[in-house]
């Protein structure tokens, strides 16, 4: 197993090299120059000229590869053309919103959705079976944006209990940081919640069905043993493979949440470089999101040995 | 134990009158219109980082609400006999961020620096003959024949702004961003709070004197009201107006023009006009490429040009929009209707025959630049592309974002390779207040404004125009320039809108500027 591990974890590696590559080339050979941004309406040519070689965009694009691909490997991820900060600093600035967000919506979604989705499981066709199946198709359909204004609405506007956007960072306190985070994770939350709960009903209700749940009925075994000792644990691993591809439509949800929350993260952050070309907090940011996916795939599959001991590498 | 009582009971009364103190401090809330990303006053013309100048930064002249330069940091200024040189002393007392006293050297060096960026201060550069510090307070400049624009040009409101900064910070190359952000403004930038894209802190300079005179836009006594003014980013016009109808922020700069009557409806919110004169749209050509290199074709645009329908398009709330035949924006001294019959009296089949004078094949395609991201750039396109194709011009529309269009604008090639022909832009007021203050209005060739105009004529005027002597003779100038500019088909003016500001209705004393909002005098109530 820690052979396992340590592969696994150096073949990510190779996919961070090919990530930041293409990463690198797509922003070069797209159209668009942050000289031009920066230089703004009045520039002439002379002008953006200046701004371009003061910011070495006029080299050559291997030169400028090797020398961002130089200070890479030494942690450098380098440094804002605009804001001239170093991008290490606006990740770590910004890491901390999208990490709470991506973790709260993570509790906040198992702890909701694997309950409910085994107990629909355990009792198809019931009246919550049913419920949570329409509920699901709403999780679904409505856009989070939709849903996010709708909880504003509600909470933050009628009710006034909850803020209507920002972060309060834990070390604020707790409950601060509680209320700002109740609102974006609801929204977040929902789509990956009925996710989640529809697999493990799936699996559940298949589990249900199997020659070992009715031997543990034929011994006498309580309901409640059955379904969550027998039927639940035999369905974790469809389970976790759904959590961890949600870590994909997370970090692609957070975006729109942070805009929605003005909650100052980590996708807020990339989609702004976007739009003004900053390559090296794009780059940057990229490279984290990866390395972040392929860990958390990594993670996966170690959880998968530990649940199924039939599973080795 | 009576008196143990009574000595916790007074303690505690201390110190919630401590945390009472502490709490007063006064905090203005607002959302502005865009990420504060450059912090160097001279690396951006975008209005948020004029807008972040004129929080920290002071100038030695300040326009007032009637485009009237007014002194700010100037005590005193005498102009010799001859006109040729302008003598400056500072106001006593004034003091950086930093604590140093602010010296004339300083300002020496911060006008060279703006020199090397601004449109204005390069003509300015180029006439004169020296700039010399006299003594700490004191500083000349001489010019090689009178210049009529030193006092318009020191005060202007249209980017880049000569802000003053201390000699160590303005002696930085002018094409690399500043790394000390000291200026003598009545707020201090507080850098330790900045967080790019989510919030921009600044705190009450304590130092600042303020002028006596009431304040007027960017004139008179800048009184800071506010221990600390916070920018919150929030990029989601939904998201700010419920955090300004919740509450949570004081003032939001740039609401949307679709959002007015639930700003109005709310009760607790008031909005203003600070900026009446606005934002002009503009229609650009590219000289180079046919058929834009005949200034029949140009001229054709003018005819074929209905203001009220990009206007509609654009804002389409008659109350904050105004057709206006000037290529200097209307509400501004130098607007002028002269030469301009074309934009009044719109004409489709006119156009059509200066066209077809034109030589032009209305086979071959037109090529026009349409960023489908940007709010006001896109339906200004989509109204020329409509009107050209009504008059049986075939037309190429494409479609890409801003930034795209930003880099494809400095293409000089053909437009079927990779050129273009047509693209749209706006610009705001105080930068289309006269002939000079931007090159939107130069002539000068490659050297000057995309889409490469090029003639001699209309760059003689504008020097002609910062030489004249007085407003008047200035105003017969611009008239002349308009002439010109519409002879040769320079661009298209789209006509003028305005935006609003919208605020709580506990803030009070919000300044008219014609330009971006700022953030002293104004008051809020508890």
């Amino acid at each position: 197993m820690l052979a396992f591990i340590a592969k696994r974890t150096l073949s990510v590696i190779p996919v961070i090299v090919v990530v930041s590559i293409v990463v690198f080339l797509l922003l070069r050979l797209s159209p668009g120059d942050p000289a031009v941004i920066i230089a703004g309406d009045n520039a002439d040519a002379a002008t953006i000229e200046r701004i371009r070689s003061a910011l070495g965009l006029g080299q050559p694009l291997v030169t400028q590869f090797f020398i961002w691909a130089g200070s890479l490997l030494q942690g450098d991820l380098g440094i804002s053309i605009f804001s001239n900060i170093p991008v290490t600093d606006l990740i770590l600035q910004r890491i901390e919103p999208t990490a709470s967000l991506a973790l709260t919506t993570l509790v906040f979604a198992i702890l909701i959705a694997v309950p409910l989705g085994t107990i629909a499981g355990a009792t198809a066709g019931s009246w919550l079976d049913r419920s949570l199946m329409l509920v699901s198709v709403l999780g679904f359909s409505i856009p989070v944006f939709v849903l996010g204004y709708c909880l504003i609405y509600f909470f933050s506007l009628q009710l006034r209990v909850l803020p209507v956007q920002g972060f309060s960072s834990i070390r604020e306190g707790v409950g601060p940081f509680l209320s700002s985070i109740a609102l974006p994770t609801m929204t977040l939350g929902l789509a990956y919640l009925v996710l989640i709960a529809r697999i493990t009903r799936a699996s559940v209700l298949e589990m249900m069905g199997e020659d070992f749940i009715r031997t543990a009925r034929a011994k006498g075994v309580k309901e409640r043993v059955v379904v969550t000792r027998h039927a639940l644990r035999n369905s974790a691993i469809p389970i976790l493979t759904v959590i961890g591809i949600g870590v994909a439509l997370l970090i692609s949800g957070v975006v729109v949440i942070e805009t929605v929350f003005n909650i100052p993260g980590v996708g807020r952050l990339v989609v702004d470089a976007i739009l003004k070309r900053d390559y090296p907090v794009i780059q940057g940011v990229i490279l984290l999101f990866s390395g972040i996916y392929v860990l958390v795939n990594l993670a996966i599959d170690i959880g998968y040995a530990f649940l199924d001991p039939r599973v080795r590498y | 134990m009576f008196k143990q009582m009574k000595a916790s009971l007074l303690a505690s009364a201390f110190l919630l009158s401590c945390i009472g103190a502490a709490s007063a401090e006064s905090t203005l809330k607002l959302v502005p219109s865009a990420d504060l990303q450059v912090l160097d006053p001279m690396g951006s013309t975008a209005d948020i980082v004029k807008m972040h100048g004129f929080m920290i930064y002071d100038t030695l002249y300040s326009l007032d609400e009637h485009f009237v330069p007014q002194p700010q940091m100037v005590q005193d200024m005498t102009l010799s006999d001859d006109k040729k040189t302008y003598r400056f002393t500072l106001r006593d007392g004034l003091k950086w961020h930093d604590g140093q006293s602010v010296k004339a050297e300083d300002c020496v060096a911060s006008l060279k620096r703006w020199q090397a960026r601004d449109a204005a201060g390069q003509l300015m550069a180029r006439q004169l003959k020296e700039m010399r510090v006299v003594d700490d307070r004191t500083f000349e400049l001489e010019f090689g024949e009178p210049y009529g624009i030193v006092l318009e040009s020191l005060s202007k409101v249209a980017s880049n702004i000569p802000f003053m900064m201390p000699k160590r910070i303005a002696e930085t190359d002018p094409f690399k961003e500043i790394s000390e952000y000291i200026g003598s403004g009545p707020y201090k930038f507080a850098k330790d709070k900045w967080v790019p894209g989510s919030k921009v802190v600044y705190e009450k300079f304590a130092d600042y004197v303020p002028r006596s005179e009431p304040a007027s836009a960017f004139a008179g006594g800048k009184v800071a009201q506010f221990d600390t003014v916070e920018w919150d980013i929030i990029k989601d016009q939904q998201t700010a107006l419920s955090a300004l109808m919740s509450g949570e922020i004081d003032f939001w700069q740039s609401p949307s023009l679709d959002l007015l009557p639930v700003i109005e409806a709310a009760g607790n919110l008031k909005t203003k006009v600070v900026n009446e004169t606005g934002t002009q749209g503009t229609l650009f050509f590219n000289h180079t490429q046919p058929p834009f290199d005949n200034p029949k074709a140009r001229q054709a645009m003018f005819y074929l040009t209905n203001q009220q329908t990009y206007l509609q398009a654009v804002n389409g709330n008659p109350d904050y929009y105004r057709t206006c035949a000037s290529f200097f924006i209307c509400g501004s001294p130098m607007e002028t209707e002269v030469g301009l019959d074309a934009l009044k009296a719109p004409d489709p089949q006119k156009a059509k025959a200066l066209f077809e004078e034109a030589g032009w094949d209305f086979s071959k395609p037109i090529v026009i630049l349409d960023p489908t991201d940007e709010s006001i750039v896109h339906p200004e396109t989509v109204v020329t592309v409509q009107a050209l194709r009504d008059i049986g011009l075939n037309v190429d529309v494409q479609a890409m974002d801003w930034a795209t269009v930003l880099k494809r604008r400095n293409s000089k090639e053909p437009a079927d390779k990779g050129g273009w022909n047509l693209l749209h832009s706006y610009v705001g007021g105080q930068v289309v207040s006269n002939p000079v203050w931007s090159i939107t209005f130069s002539a000068a060739c490659e050297k000057g404004i995309f889409g490469w105009p090029c003639d001699q004529a209309l760059e003689d005027l504008r020097l002609k125009f910062a030489l004249a002597d007085g407003q008047e003779a200035r105003k017969t100038v611009a008239a002349e320039y308009s002439t010109r500019a519409f002879e040769m088909g320079h661009h298209v003016p789209l006509g003028q809108w305005n935006t609003f500001v919208a605020f709580s209705d506990k803030v009070s004393d919000v300044l008219v500027t014609q330009d971006v909002p700022v953030f002293w005098n104004l008051k809020k109530s508890n």
